[in-house]
């Protein structure tokens, strides 16, 4: 079978009544959080995950995908309409989104952003498609050596692109590793860190420390400042664009694209990156830079498309290799492996159902958002309407349920609050959690297949260097290296960290 | 209640406190069996991670005593976040005893009270509706099985 015959199987299981139901409720779930100021892709995901156990795996994995990319949409309507980004990766659309709002174009600013978004998600869904098969057959002749490898290579990828402090998110992901080792050991079943506790066999609960470490935290974060949050009311009048916006905006849409796509591949904070790279060159190659930051349609066309065009080919590592390029992603690896799906080469082989029902599932899901976003803004728009005191409690009381729906133990939402309140001083002190999520998902395979790799090579460490797939994971260290360099060089970390300190002011 | 404290300091907590768990890991996986380099035990990868830990807590804790910058000033313990923080406690000790949708119920009350301010029989009603929501959409139609405590 080929990759058309594959995707046209993908659509038989996507378009089951069922698949596409959850594929809604994720796509509009998505829309909601992401349209929610203090509620992105990761919280949103965290705070569904408990509901998709009973689901089959094919169905979880959709909705949860239709959350991620359906937040991303979501994210750029309150950066446009309020100028505050729902998500991380729409601060940049504030920039000229908000502008185009304050000279009364708010709707057509929205349909760029739709159709931006459309256009970077479907492109990257058809790489994704392309790319995944080939690199998932490389990655089966990949020893435990090798994947050891690959998996640090991920870790300390991330350490250098995180906005950051290096030392601090190494040391978060030190810390990650650690709370990964709480339970059975994997290989001798020798009990580590479990304080005599039964509850603690099976490991920290992951779903609680991501509620934690990301939704509560968020909450806490946002409860600083609850005097100031007032509830908005945002207008909106025509939805269409003129001619000369779309001429503006279609190059820019191109080039986003590709680099939402090559960002997207590239663990660490892509997503983030990308928009900013997007905006970097747009302005760099314009006729006219000076009206960036006033309202430029390119500069709005651009980033948003990069946005979302990452989360296709943020799926590549995540299930060709198995490793999690960004929080958001490690939620659908989590999701995968309580249903017993272990992402990685052999997805594609041993489940093939759900590897192509997911891709089908995000071409539609697109469709559905644009159809959901653009007659429906402003549904999402009202909900900016609900005052944040009122809005807290109940996103704590559904993650509470959430959180012990899991295990049936309130170990978990001790896990919960305390994972919160160690979140919450983490980031008020300039450590990002994001790191320390990645490597407690890794934690365990990082360490069975070092363990595996000595046994094999009877102690000999020259094995994590031996071999073709060594050389090409130091290849793509080389490259992942030119491209961060790039990316330094435009400036980008401190920009992002600047602006999003803006924006959280 | 809130307090300021300088983002040095609070560095100098955080690190202090990965010393402490990376020499506790050590200390707990020395009691593990290490193996061998060719067939490493359950112990030796902690003590690999923890002593990396600990070096990297302390290089943390030499740069935000060496650094020579003012540091900005943070703000913690807001009253809104103290309380939550409380409620949330709270709720983990009674969920399972009391049972969900009371503990739930009364969660949502005191938070309503504490965050939106409003009278004491607004927030009555309020959070009765919410648990109601929360009972329907989780028990009823997902089939969630959560404690029924005293109830």
């Amino acid at each position: 079978m080929d990759s058309f015959s594959f995707l046209l199987h993908g659509f038989r299981v996507a378009l089951t009544w069922q698949n596409l139901f959850y594929a809604f409720v994720g796509c509009f779930w998505g829309t909601m959080v992401g349209v929610l100021p203090g509620l992105g892709p990761l919280a949103g995901m965290t705070l569904l995950l408990p509901l998709t156990f009973q689901l089959d795996p094919a169905g979880a994995v959709i909705m949860l995908a239709g959350i991620f990319y359906g937040a991303m949409y979501g994210g750029s309507t309150t950066s446009i309409l309020v100028r505050i980004p729902g998500e991380a990766a729409s601060v940049i659309t504030c920039l000229d989104g908000y502008e185009l709002t304050r000279k009364g174009r708010a709707g057509p600013a929205l349909v760029i952003a739709a159709i931006g978004s459309f256009v970077g998600g479907s492109l990257s869904i058809v790489g994704l498609m392309f790319f995944a098969p080939p690199l998932a057959e490389v990655m089966l002749r990949v020893g435990p050596a090798a994947e050891f490898s690959l998996m640090v290579l991920a870790l300390l990828v991330i350490s250098v692109v995180s906005t950051g402090p290096a030392i601090k998110t190494l040391a978060m992901i030190l810390l990650g590793l650690i709370l990964a080792m709480v339970g059975l050991d994997p290989l001798t079943a020798w009990p580590r860190f479990t304080y005599g506790l039964l509850e603690l066999s099976d490991g920290l609960s992951f779903v609680a420390l991501a509620i934690g470490l990301f939704g509560v935290s968020e909450i806490l974060i946002n409860l600083e400042k609850i005097a100031d949050l007032k509830a908005m009311q945002p207008r909106l009048r025509d939805l269409r664009p003129r001619l000369a916006d779309l001429r503006a905006a279609a190059p820019a849409i191109g080039r986003g694209s590709v680099i939402g796509f090559v960002f997207g591949i590239i663990p660490g904070v892509s997503h983030i990156v990308s928009t900013f790279v997007s905006y970097a060159v747009e302005k760099r190659i314009s006729k006219h830079p000076e009206e960036f930051g006033k309202g430029a349609v390119a500069g709005l066309a651009g980033p948003e498309t990069a946005n979302n065009a990452t989360t296709g080919s943020s799926m590549i590592p995540l299930l060709v290799l198995g490793i999690p390029s960004i929080p958001a992603t490690a939620i659908l690896l989590s999701a995968l492996m309580i249903h017993g799906v272990q992402p990685g080469p052999q997805l594609l082989t041993d489940h093939p159902d759900i590897f192509w029902g997911l891709i089908a599932s995000m071409y539609i899901g697109n469709v559905i958002l644009l159809v959901l976003n653009l007659p429906l803004v402003g549904l999402f728009v009202s909900l900016l309407r609900v005052p944040y005191p009122y809005l807290a409690p109940m996103i704590l009381a559904v993650s509470i349920i959430g959180v012990y729906s899991v295990n049936a133990s309130a170990l978990d939402i001790a896990v919960m609050t305390g994972s919160g309140v160690i979140g919450y001083l983490l980031r008020k002190f300039d450590f990002d959690p994001a790191p320390l999520l990645l490597a407690l998902v890794l934690g365990e395979r990082i360490e069975v297949s070092f363990r595996r790799a000595l046994t094999i090579s009877d102690g000999d460490y020259s094995i994590f260097v031996q071999g073709p797939a060594a050389r090409v994971f130091l290849g793509a260290l080389a490259l992942i290296a030119v491209l961060q360099a790039a990316a330094w060089l435009l400036g980008y970390r401190k920009k992002a960290a600047a602006m999003i300190e803006r924006e959280a002011d | 209640m809130a307090f300021k404290t300088s983002k040095r300091r609070g560095e100098v907590a955080i690190a202090l406190v990965l010393l402490a768990l990376a020499v506790h890991v050590l200390w707990m996986a020395s009691n593990m069996p290490v193996g061998s380099l060719a067939s490493p035990g359950p112990g030796f990868f902690p003590i690999a991670i923890s002593a990396l830990l600990g070096i990297v807590s302390l290089a943390m804790l030499g740069q935000a005593l060496l650094e020579q910058k003012e540091s900005s000033g943070v703000v913690l313990g807001h009253r809104e976040i103290v309380l939550t923080t409380v409620a949330l406690i709270a709720l983990t000790v009674v969920f399972e005893t009391a049972g969900a949708f009371p503990a739930l119920g009364a969660f949502l009350l005191v938070l309503f009270k504490v965050l939106a301010k409003v009278a004491w029989w607004n927030a009555t009603l309020l959070a009765a509706l919410c648990t109601a929501g929360l009972w329907f959409v989780f028990s009823w139609l997902l089939g969630v099985q959560l404690p029924a405590g005293v109830f």
